[in-house]
This record gives structure tokens, C-alpha cells and sequence, in this order.
């Protein structure tokens, strides 16, 4: 709140206006409808004609690849961290703080609240985990900060437990702070999610300071959540990657071997039940077979699937399920976590597949045992 | 495998998304059971870490740490009484609900303050209406007045419309559930002690709990230990408990516990496990209220009701609402509800989330509660007209808090931040906020203030300098130089008399401008309200004050369009009748007397001799009127030989040099030969002018209005309508914009090698159209990635650019820009249009 950032800001202002007008001459609405009418025409080259690189691969070029602007991305980074202390001002003034901007913010975040909320638990919450989700959440601040035990059928009840706890004059710890990066990741996008943080962040004690990346992640909110929210908004621009965000996403290009598809089976495979893992490993050890069979590398799965009904006889023969429901219901979260993926044959029948290469399959397999 | 698998921090795992990190002295010490606390509590005051709340020094760290504590102190000082300000200016005076401590302790003195506040204050009447509702909802028939005879079923209900801005209705809410529950007294006019209960959407997600919070907090209305060992008994939750108390099956359930409530006693030794009601049961709110009824002392007072708020409507789920309805219909010859509803804007979501049969169990009256609007207004008075303290906003935040609030959400608690806000910044970052809490104090204690923190070596020379920089400073000083040359001089030699003397002046100069303001727009509304014809000009304070911001000149002087009012008043008493003379001077003496301010203080410009002024006119006028007929006569004669000379209206915008003359000639033929009566309007139109003049300069005026006048609106911007999607767009497009680089010269058009990577790839991709190829994607970007210059023992390979253009496009995605497609082999579907 300097007077040099006044001019800084200044700067950045007329920056944004000087863009939007230049780009206004072009509406976007019309763009659209420009390009809806054409035919989009693109040629049919596939990705097929590049090399296929595997995860570590990918992380060894980038780690030695030049960094662009590594200089100014470190002022830039320095220079958001000298706003720290008046972060921790408006935080204790009542507001919580909200980043966006370009560039990956869990450094930055991480590093103020590790440097500055020294007074008070801390959550650190990664909303683009694959599997997170509120119950979690809370389940963290009450048993792991708070220890103390309530019953966790509602959410909403759980969440007033805090609230409720935090308004007390007699609580142990003063204050909570909750950093969430992305707070419009994919599985605290819904109604319940948002809900339950936004009356966490209107209690008075409980301090939250989140990130969000999605252009589009101001819809999150209405007008209820927004208020209790109260977000103070920082322009948090860094330029930093997005590598840890985005090794969970499906990557488009990474079909096999692919990083994030890997930590995600087994992520996934450590949180099911033994049978679950079964019906995992009847499908992957058939395929492990047919690949052998027609020395297949995993280009094409779908060809090696297995119809849903032998998947069937098969899983109840190692009794892993017991009806037609439980076995569905299964495949549900694999699919869920596009862990094994169907397709329709030309004859109607649903067949099941893995979408791994070879090589993966059996590591992942060979970790199970 | 696993290698592969790395993470980058502590922070990053693939088995987990939470993570929890310990405030230093709990990892260390063992942990405190919260019994415990108490005790350590009350002997150790909390050790608080960050002690200054992330205040720093400033003047690049050379500031007084005395002064860091003063402004840290001053911010909540400040905000304190703004606060205050917003939710309780007017207190006893315009309220008669004393609030009576000992009967109610359960309530936070935060609720004791606001239940005086401005909601309260401006919602008086209704909340009068409502309550008066609530007490005779279940009284006889023969003391209704309007309606017959109660048919069966039907419960009374209060539908309280509330506004648009739900979220703000949490306070009126609150203020309503405490007047509600306080005890029946002569002079609140109530006749019932009622019990309350104030349910929120969020509380209510199923009907158990909707149930178990209505009945809790009914019970905890009444004596704390009682319910303690009550609820001990009902605690044991029973799953199959039959929950689905539908219409079908209500009665079948009641046939049920009919049994089980004879057995039902709410006194009875808490061994006895005889009760085995689930605490969602209404049968245990009935068994509560016979009983509650059984052991009041005075049995001859009417029955107490049961009053339920459902703070917003809205947000209720319908079906369990309508259960919810349903059932305590069933109730209600036994226990009496009373429902009030809150309610946005329209009743047309009662019809839509209610079932016909369910809205005819309920009898509704509606009430209507101020709008937020209202609030707005009278904050913005009472903050930025009425009251020395705290900042004022200058015409830029002004305008943004206003366009924030009517063209965008109407609501209050936005309001406040923003004020907070501004007090947050002010206090944080400038030194010279220690001088904003001296305001409002007489000469004499300012001064001695100024003397003390001189003394205390408060104000340093950095102060001292930043002061003198003023733009306000350098004007008061030029403007003075040549009629006193010497004072001039010694406001910017001598240090000590600047910062004592001199300051006194300048902040009392500050405090008298503000009041000759308020005197200023308080005439305007006065003269306004004389001219009943001209209605539709009236401007509101709120827009009189954004004009007077908007100049340099204020409301006066200049041919701008700012002072068109003050013109128009002014000319408008020029040519006002005889008979509404009277009635202007009336209110003009009424101005006078009604504000205390007018009276004392710095007011000698305005008030001693305009009081004088305004008794003599007076005077005049009732001579005039009990003149004589033969006078009247005279005069009338005379009136009509001036009839030819009648004004221009100020309307026509004739500005010929004649067309002035012409004008300036009939004023003064006016002066000369009018009759007593115009002459006196005359005089009194050119003292109005005067007043205006005097009053309504703008700010920029007054020296060292730099002190109090918030200016800055770029932070509020930014901090509370950012745009998160054009700041990511801007990175994108034009990165040099952010990091400032030597090397990304060139326009925003072109593709420059040294750009980062996802910079060129988004330029790329706004070149292409709804599908996108993501090889060609991939060549486009190769080719640009080839023109930078590698380093040369690590020339540039085939690998490092598809890895590069894997990280871009799958931050491009993480992003919201494409998403995958099934559509086409290797193509991702473009999801935005246009940079806004």
C-alpha cells in the first residue's frame, strides 16, 4: 500500500485498458459466430508422428531446458513477497485473501504462509488433487488441529462444529488459516464445497487464503458466498510453472506412460478395498495376457478389452463381487478416474480396457502384490 | 516406477491433498486439554506473534515505533467508531426499546450494540408492526379485529420482505429474533413473553436437524441447566427412527409417541430413562411448553407464543419445508407457532417452491422492511456529512462505492469493507494518518496534542517534509505569499510552529469546511423542499456531494454544470411569491435552530449575523403582510407597471454579452423599484448566495485536505472487482507488461522467442479457429522455439521442444483456454473468444 505501488499500479492499469480496447475491435461473440459458420477445416496430422516420451524423460529436459525471464520471474516474486506483512493485515482485519493471475501461486502462498501465519494452525489444501474432497477437509481441521472428535455425519454440521469452536472465547488456538490452492479444482467446484468454505471463511478466526487459475472462476460464487467470503482480490502474477497442478490432469499428450495417469492408479488402487483392487487386477493381468499375445505395446487398447459379461464371470469367480450392481458400481470409479476405460463394439457389446502401456501395467500390477 | 514419481516440496504428494502444519510452540509442548485452558488462559494473556498485525515502519524503516503503534491503534480506533457510526448513530433518542441486560444474558454484547443500531433505528416501524403481529397471532377471536374465526390448521404467518441483498439480512434478522424474546413491559408495548427461534437455510439441510434446531434453541431460551439435563437424555441418536414424517404418515407417527409422551416428564431425575424422544421430536417442545407454562408465576398472563424465523426463504430446501410446515401445523392447537418468514423481493417464490395444500396451512400478513438503499444513503451522510471523524472519500472511491452498491449488488456489508478498506490503507500506508485521529477536537486541545507528540519527538522530520509536499501546501502557500509574505516564510523555515500552530490551524480548517458543508447542502435541502413545483430537479445529498467532488469548484462559481443547482435555488428565491416568503423563512429559521453545530463553534461566518439577518426579514415580512389594504393596493399597482420586467428564466441559456446586461439591469431595476416584498426576497436570495459561496467551495480548497480526503480508487478496484481472467489474458498476450524485460520489445502482435513459453503458444492458439491441431500446434511452436538462442552446450533437440510444448498446453488447459475433444484424432476444442 506503498505509494510506489500506486504507481506500479498505475502502470498496470493502462496496460489492461490499453489491450482491451485494441482487442475490442474484434468482439468475441462475433468470432465466435464467424468461426461457427465455417467449417473448421484442420489438417490430419496426429500426434503419432512424435516420439512418445516418458515421464521422467519429460521432467529431465525440462529441468535442464533454459529458463526464459528467470531474472525478472524472481523480482516479480520478490516483489509480491514485500506485500507479506499487509497480507497479514487484511487477513486480520477480517477479510480473506484471494490470488489470481498467471503462473503457477503455490510458492508464493506456500512461502507466506509459512514465513507469516506462525500463530495458528495451518491447512494446506491442494484443490487440484484428483481426490480431494470437503469431508477431508474438515475431517483434517477437527481431528488432526483441533483434536477434537464430533460426529461426521453432515458437513455442514461438521463445519459449524469449527465455526463454533473458533467463536469460542476459550479455545486453544487463536486463530486458523487455511491456504487453498486452487480453490476452483475440479472437485471443490461443487455447491457443497464452496458452502461449507465460504462459512468457514465467515467465521471470524478462521482465515483463508486461496488461489484461483480458471479464467472462468469468478462463476464459482453467488452473491450469498461471495458476501461471506468478503475476498480481498491480489493481482498474484508469477510466472511460475504449473508442473505439480497440472501432473494430475489427464495430459493431452502424455497417452502412455504418462505421469500423472500412473500416480493416479495408485492413488486410487491404495484407497479401494481389496476386492476393488481385484476387479482392478482381473482386468489388468487379462490384458497383460492379450498384449503378450499379440505383441502389443498399448497403442491400441480398446482392441485387447475384455465384454463386460466374461469381466463379470470373472470377477465373481475370484469373488470379488457378488452381484451385477457392485461390479458396475466398481467400474464406476475407475471410470470415474478414467483408470479403465469401455468402449461400444459395433455389436453392442461394452468392453473394458486400460488405457497403460505395457510396461506400466506390469510395474503397477507388480506393485499390488 | 516409483522414480518417476517426484514431488516437488512437502507441500506436494500423491497420496494426499491436506496437509497440516502446527503453530511452533503446540508441536513442541504437549498438547493442552481444553479444560485446562481456562485456567492458563486467565493467568497468561494470550502471547500473540505477529504483535503489530503486520504493520511495518515505514519511511523506509526509520519511523517511530511509537508512531507504527499509534496508527495501528488509530486504524481501530477509527474504525471502531465508524463502525459505530454505520450501525448505531442514532441511539436512545429516536428508540424506545431499552435494552434490559440482566433478563437476557445470552446475548453477545455485539448484539446489544446492534440491536440499537441504524437497522433497528430505520426499521422501527415495522418491527413495531411485527411484533405487535406475533402477540395477538393466537389471541381470541373476539379481539381480532379483521379476521373471523380461525379455521383450524391455519398458522399465522409474518412474510418480511427484506431486499434484494440476502446476505445482509442477517442483522435485521437478529435484531428482530432479540426484540422478540425480550420480557413484555408496559412501555414496549408488548403484552406477550414469546420465545424465538432464528433458523438459517444452512442450518436446516434435512428435516432432523431443521427440528432439532428449532427445539434446541427453544429450550436454550429458557434456563440453561434445565435443558443440559435434557438434552443428556435425549442425546442417543436412534437410526431407524422412522424419518419420513410426510403428510401420509404424520398421524400414524403421532399415534406412536401418543404412548410414549404420557410418560413424558420434563422434570423428572435425569436417571430416569423412561423419555426416549429423539431430539428432533416436536412431542418434546409441547412437553416443554406445558411445562414451561405450568411453572410461571403469574398464570393469568396470556400464553406465550412460539415464534420461528426462517431468516431466507430462498434458500430452504422446498420439500423440507413443507414438512416442516405440515408438521407443526399439526401442532398448533397445542403448542402456538408463529412463523416469520423472510423473504427477498417477491412472494412468487412461495408459490413456487410450496405445494398449494402446504401454503394454505399458513394465514400470511406481509411486512416490508427498509431497503438497503436507505441504509446507504444515511450512512453516506452520517460518514462523509455529518461527522468529523474518519476519512472522507474523494470523488473517485465515491464513485466507485456508489456505482458498486446501485449498479451492481445493493449491498450493505460491501459498503462496509469498503470503508474499512480505505480506513486499512490509509492508516497502513501513510505516515501521516497519526494526524487523522486530532480531528473533531477544539483548537486549544488540537493544539496541545500537536505539542505533546512534537514533544515526544512523534512527528519527525520526515513528517515534517511529507507535509510540506502536499500539493494543498505548495497552493495555501502561493495563495499567501503576497499578502503575508512572513507567515509564508515561516511555515517553511520554522519547523516547530508548522507542526503545533500551524497544524491546529490546518485541521481545525478542515473541520470548519466540513461543517460550512454541511450548512451548505443542508440549505439546498431546505430550499428544495420550499419548492413543492419543482420536485423533479431535487437532487439527493448523496448526488449534491458526489458533484461538489466531481470539481474543482465545488457547487458554486464557474459556468460548469456542478453549480447549476445553487444558481437555480438562488434565482428561484428571487422571484418567489409574497405568501411563500413566510414559510421560506420559517424553514430557513428552522435550519437554524435544529443543528446544535450552528450554534457553537467556528460557524461566526455564517451563523451571528445570518440569525440577526434572518429576524429582520422576518419582522419586515409580517409588517408587510399587516400593512394596510390602501398599501396592499399601492403596492399591487406597483407590481403591475414592473410587470414587463419580469426575469429571464434561468433556463434559457442565453449568454449574449446584451442578454447579461439585460439581465444584470433588471435585478437591479428590480432592486430599486420591486415592491417591499420582492425587494426583501431580493436580499434574501443574495444572503442564500453568499451562504453558498461560502460553504460549498470544493475540498481541494481547504489546505492539507491531503490529511482526510481518500483519493486513491485504484486499490479498491483492484481489490474488489478485479478481473482475474484479464489480468491471465494480459500475461499472456503482453508479458512484458508484468515482467518488465529488455528483451520482449515489440508489439503485443508479434511472436517473439524470448517470450515464455505459454506465452507463444496462447498467441498461436488465438490464431486459430474452433478445433485445434495439436501437431501443428506443435510445428507453429517449434518454429518460433528454434529462433531462440541456446545455449551451445545445449543445443535445442526434438525432445525439449515437445516437452516445453507438453507443460504449455496442458497449463493452457489447467487454465480454462481448450479442452480435449473426441471429435478428431489429437485436437482440443477452443473455449475462448476474445481478450476481454
Amino acid at each position: 500500500m506503498d505509494i510506489e505501488e500506486e504507481d506500479d499500479e498505475d502502470d498496470e492499469d493502462s496496460g489492461g485498458r490499453l489491450r482491451s480496447k485494441q482487442d475490442n475491435s474484434e468482439a468475441g461473440y462475433d468470432r465466435y459466430f464467424q468461426d461457427l459458420q465455417t467449417s473448421a477445416k484442420t489438417s490430419n496430422n496426429t500426434l503419432s508422428k512424435l516420439a512418445v516420451l516418458n515421464p521422467k524423460e519429460f521432467n529431465d529436459i525440462l529441468a535442464s531446458a533454459p529458463k526464459k525471464h528467470d531474472i525478472e520471474i524472481k523480482r516479480l516474486l520478490n516483489a509480491h513477497r514485500s506485500y507479506f506483512s499487509q497480507w497479514v493485515f487484511e487477513l486480520h482485519s477480517g477479510f480473506n485473501l484471494i490470488f489470481y493471475g498467471y503462473g503457477s501461486k503455490r510458492r508464493l502462498l506456500n512461502d507466506f504462509a509459512q514465513s507469516s501465519l506462525s500463530n495458528g494452525p495451518l491447512i494446506v489444501i491442494n484443490g487440484f488433487f484428483p481426490s480431494i474432497n470437503i469431508k477431508d477437509i474438515l475431517l483434517k481441521i477437527t481431528s488432526g488441529a483441533l483434536n477434537i472428535t464430533c460426529s461426521t455425519g453432515q458437513v455442514l454440521e461438521h463445519a459449524a462444529v469449527i465455526c463454533d469452536y473458533f467463536s469460542d472465547d476459550e479455545r486453544e488456538f487463536d486463530h486458523l488459516y487455511l491456504v487453498i490452492h486452487n480453490l476452483d479444482g475440479a472437485n471443490l467446484r461443487n455447491e457443497r464445497a464452496q458452502t461449507v468454505l465460504s462459512m468457514l471463511a465467515n467465521s471470524p478466526n478462521i482465515h483463508l487464503i486461496a488461489s484461483v487459475d480458471h479464467i472462468n472462476a469468478g462463476l464459482l460464487w453467488d452473491n450469498v458466498k461471495a458476501s461471506r467470503f468478503n475476498w480481498i482480490w491480489h493481482d498474484g502474477t508469477t510466472y511460475d510453472d504449473y508442473l505439480v497442478e497440472t501432473s494430475f490432469e489427464n495430459s493431452l499428450l502424455m497417452r502412455s506412460g504418462e505421469m500423472g495417469g500412473v500416480r493416479g492408479v495408485q492413488y486410487v488402487l491404495t484407497s479401494l478395498t481389496s476386492n476393488g483392487r481385484g476387479v482392478f487386477r482381473v482386468l489388468a493381468e487379462h490384458q497383460l495376457v492379450e498384449m503378450e499375445m499379440s505383441s502389443s505395446d498399448g497403442s491400441d487398447n480398446s482392441a485387447l478389452g475384455l465384454p463386460y459379461n466374461k469381466y463379470y464371470q470373472l470377477c465373481r469367480e475370484g469373488f470379488y463381487v457378488s452381484s451385477d450392481a457392485s461390479l458396475r458400481s466398481q467400474l464406476t470409479e475407475f471410470k470415474d478416474h478414467k483408470i479403465i476405460h469401455t468402449k461400444r463394439l459395433p455389436d453392442g457389446t461394452e468392453v473394458f480396457y486400460i488405457p497403460l502401456d505395457k510396461a506400466t501395467l506390469t510395474s503397477i500390477v507388480e506393485n499390488m502384490a | 516406477m516409483t522414480s518417476n514419481i517426484t514431488t516437488r516440496d512437502e507441500f506436494d504428494s500423491i497420496s494426499e491433498g491436506c496437509f497440516l502444519v502446527m503453530p511452533p510452540r503446540h508441536t513442541t509442548t504437549r498438547k493442552r486439554k481444553r479444560v485446562s485452558i481456562k485456567d492458563v488462559k486467565a493467568t497468561t494473556s494470550r502471547p500473540k506473534v505477529t504483535l503489530s498485525d503486520g504493520f511495518q515502519r515505514l519511511f523506509r524503516g526509520d519511523e517511530p515505533k511509537e508512531n507504527m503503534e499509534l496508527r495501528r491503534k488509530g486504524f481501530e480506533e477509527t474504525w471502531k467508531k465508524t463502525e459505530d457510526l454505520v450501525e448505531v448513530p442514532y441511539l436512545f433518542s429516536s428508540c424506545n426499546y431499552q435494552y434490559d441486560k440482566n433478563n437476557k444474558d445470552q446475548y453477545s454484547t455485539n448484539t446489544t450494540r446492534r440491536t440499537l443500531g441504524i437497522m433497528l433505528d430505520m426499521n422501527h416501524t415495522c418491527l413495531d408492526n411485527i411484533s405487535q403481529f406475533v402477540d395477538r397471532a393466537y389471541d381470541t377471536e373476539s379481539t381480532m379485529k379483521s379476521l373471523i374465526a380461525l379455521p383450524y390448521h391455519e398458522i399465522p404467518t409474518g412474510l418480511v420482505f427484506a431486499g434484494i441483498n440476502t446476505p445482509d439480512h442477517a442483522t435485521p434478522f437478529e435484531q428482530l429474533t432479540s426484540l422478540l424474546s425480550l420480557p413484555a413491559t408496559p412501555e414496549n408495548k408488548r403484552t406477550k413473553d414469546n420465545y424465538v427461534a432464528l433458523l438459517q437455510s444452512k442450518d436446516c439441510a434435512t428435516l432432523q436437524i431443521m427440528m432439532a434446531r428449532v427445539i434446541e434453541q427453544f429450550l436454550a431460551s429458557n434456563d440453561p441447566s434445565q435443558i443440559s439435563d435434557k438434552m443428556d437424555i435425549d442425546n442417543e441418536e436412534n437410526g431407524d427412527e422412522n424419518e419420513s414424517e410426510e403428510d401420509g404418515e404424520e398421524g400414524e407417527s403421532r399415534e406412536k409417541h401418543e404412548e410414549s409422551s404420557k410418560s413424558y416428564t420434563l422434570t423428572a431425575n435425569s436417571g430416569d430413562n423412561t423419555c426416549r424422544l429423539q431430539r428432533y421430536d416436536l412431542q418434546m417442545l409441547e412437553g416443554w411448553y406445558k411445562h414451561q407454562m405450568d411453572i410461571r408465576e403469574n398464570k393469568s398472563a396470556p400464553r406465550s407464543n412460539l415464534v420461528v424465523i426462517l431468516q431466507d426463504l430462498e434458500s430452504f430446501a422446498p420439500d423440507v419445508l413443507q414438512n416442516f410446515i405440515t408438521i407443526c401445523s399439526e401442532y398448533r392447537l397445542r403448542i402456538p407457532i408463529v412463523f416469520i418468514i423472510g423473504i427477498a423481493t417477491s412472494t412468487e417464490i412461495l408459490h413456487q417452491s410450496l405445494s398449494k395444500s402446504t401454503l394454505g396451512l399458513l394465514r400470511i400478513e406481509k411486512f416490508w422492511l427498509q431497503q438497503s438503499e436507505a441504509w446507504f444513503n444515511r450512512v453516506i451522510e452520517t460518514v462523509f456529512i455529518d461527522t468529523p471523524h474518519t476519512i472522507k472519500f474523494g470523488a473517485r472511491p465515491y464513485k466507485f462505492m456508489l456505482d458498486h452498491f446501485y449498479l451492481y449488488d445493493f449491498s450493505i456489508g460491501a459498503v462496509k469493507s469498503s470503508l474499512k478498506y480505505a480506513l486499512m490503507h490509509c492508516f497502513y500506508g501513510s505516515s501521516l494518518s497519526i494526524f487523522l485521529p486530532l480531528l473533531g477536537r477544539s483548537r486549544p486541545d488540537t493544539l496541545k496534542k500537536l505539542q505533546e507528540m512534537r514533544k515526544r519527538k512523534l512527528i519527525t522530520q520526515d513528517h515534517i517534509n511529507t507535509l510540506r509536499m502536499q500539493a494543498s501546501f505548495k497552493t495555501y502557500i502561493e495563495s499567501i505569499c503576497d499578502t503575508e509574505p512572513s507567515k509564508a516564510l515561516r511555515l517553511v523555515t520554522d519547523d516547530d510552529f508548522f507542526t503545533t500552530a500551524a497544524m491546529a490551524d490546518f485541521l481545525c480548517g478542515i473541520e470548519t469546511y466540513r461543517q460550512k458543508f454541511k450548512f451548505g447542502l443542508d440549505l439546498i435541502q431546505v430550499l428544495q423542499g420550499q419548492f413543492s413545483a419543482f420536485s423533479t430537479l431535487r437532487k439527493s445529498k448523496r448526488m449534491l456531494l458526489l458533484q461538489s467532488l466531481e470539481t474543482r469548484d465545488g457547487l458554486v462559481g464557474g459556468d460548469s454544470t456542478h453549480s447549476e443547482v445553487t444558481r437555480w435555488l438562488v434565482s428561484l428565491v428571487r422571484k418567489v411569491e409574497p405568501d411563500a416568503l413566510e414559510s421560506l423563512l420559517d424553514a430557513l429559521e428552522g435550519l437554524m435552530e435544529s443543528n446544535p453545530d450552528y450554534k457553537q463553534r467556528c460557524m461566526t461566518v455564517v451563523d451571528g449575523e445570518s440569525r440577526y439577518k434572518i429576524s429582520m426579514w422576518k419582522e419586515r415580512l409580517v409588517e408587510l403582510l399587516a400593512g394596510d389594504k390602501t398599501y396592499v393596493a399601492r403596492m399591487e399597482k406597483k407590481a403591475k407597471r414592473l410587470e414587463g420586467m419580469s426575469l429571464p428564466d434561468m433556463e434559457e441559456k442565453r449568454s449574449t454579452e446584451t442578454s447579461k446586461k439585460v439581465h444584470a439591469e433588471a435585478i437591479a431595476h428590480m432592486k430599486r423599484k420591486g415592491t417591499e416584498v420582492s425587494k426583501l426576497a431580493m436580499e434574501i436570495s443574495d444572503w442564500i448566495h453568499y451562504i453558498f459561496y461560502e460553504c460549498l467551495q470544493s475540498y481541494t480548497q481547504v489546505p492539507m485536505h491531503e490529511l482526510v480526503y481518500y483519493v486513491q480508487s485504484k486499490l479498491h478496484e483492484k481489490s474488489f472487482s478485479a478481473q482475474p481472467r484479464a489480468s491471465v489474458q494480459t500475461a499472456l498476450t503482453n508479458s512484458k507488461h508484468y515482467l518488465d524485460c529488455q528483451c520482449c520489445q515489440g508489439g503485443q502482435d508479434q511472436l517473439l522467442p524470448s517470450e515464455p513459453d505459454s506465452c507463444i503458444l496462447y498467441k498461436l492458439y488465438l490464431e486459430c479457429g474452433r478445433m485445434i491441431n495439436l501437431y501443428d500446434w506443435f510445428v507453429a511452436f517449434g518454429c518460433i522455439i528454434e529462433r531462440e538462442k541456446s545455449p551451445a552446450d545445449n543445443p535445442l533437440n526434438e525432445n525439449e521442444v515437445q516437452a516445453r510444448f507438453i507443460r504449455s498446453v496442458a497449463e493452457l488447459q489447467f487454465l480454462g483456454f481448450i479442452k480435449p475433444t473426441q471429435r478428431k484424432t489429437d485436437h482440443v476444442m477452443r473455449l475462448t473468444w476474445s481478450n476481454i
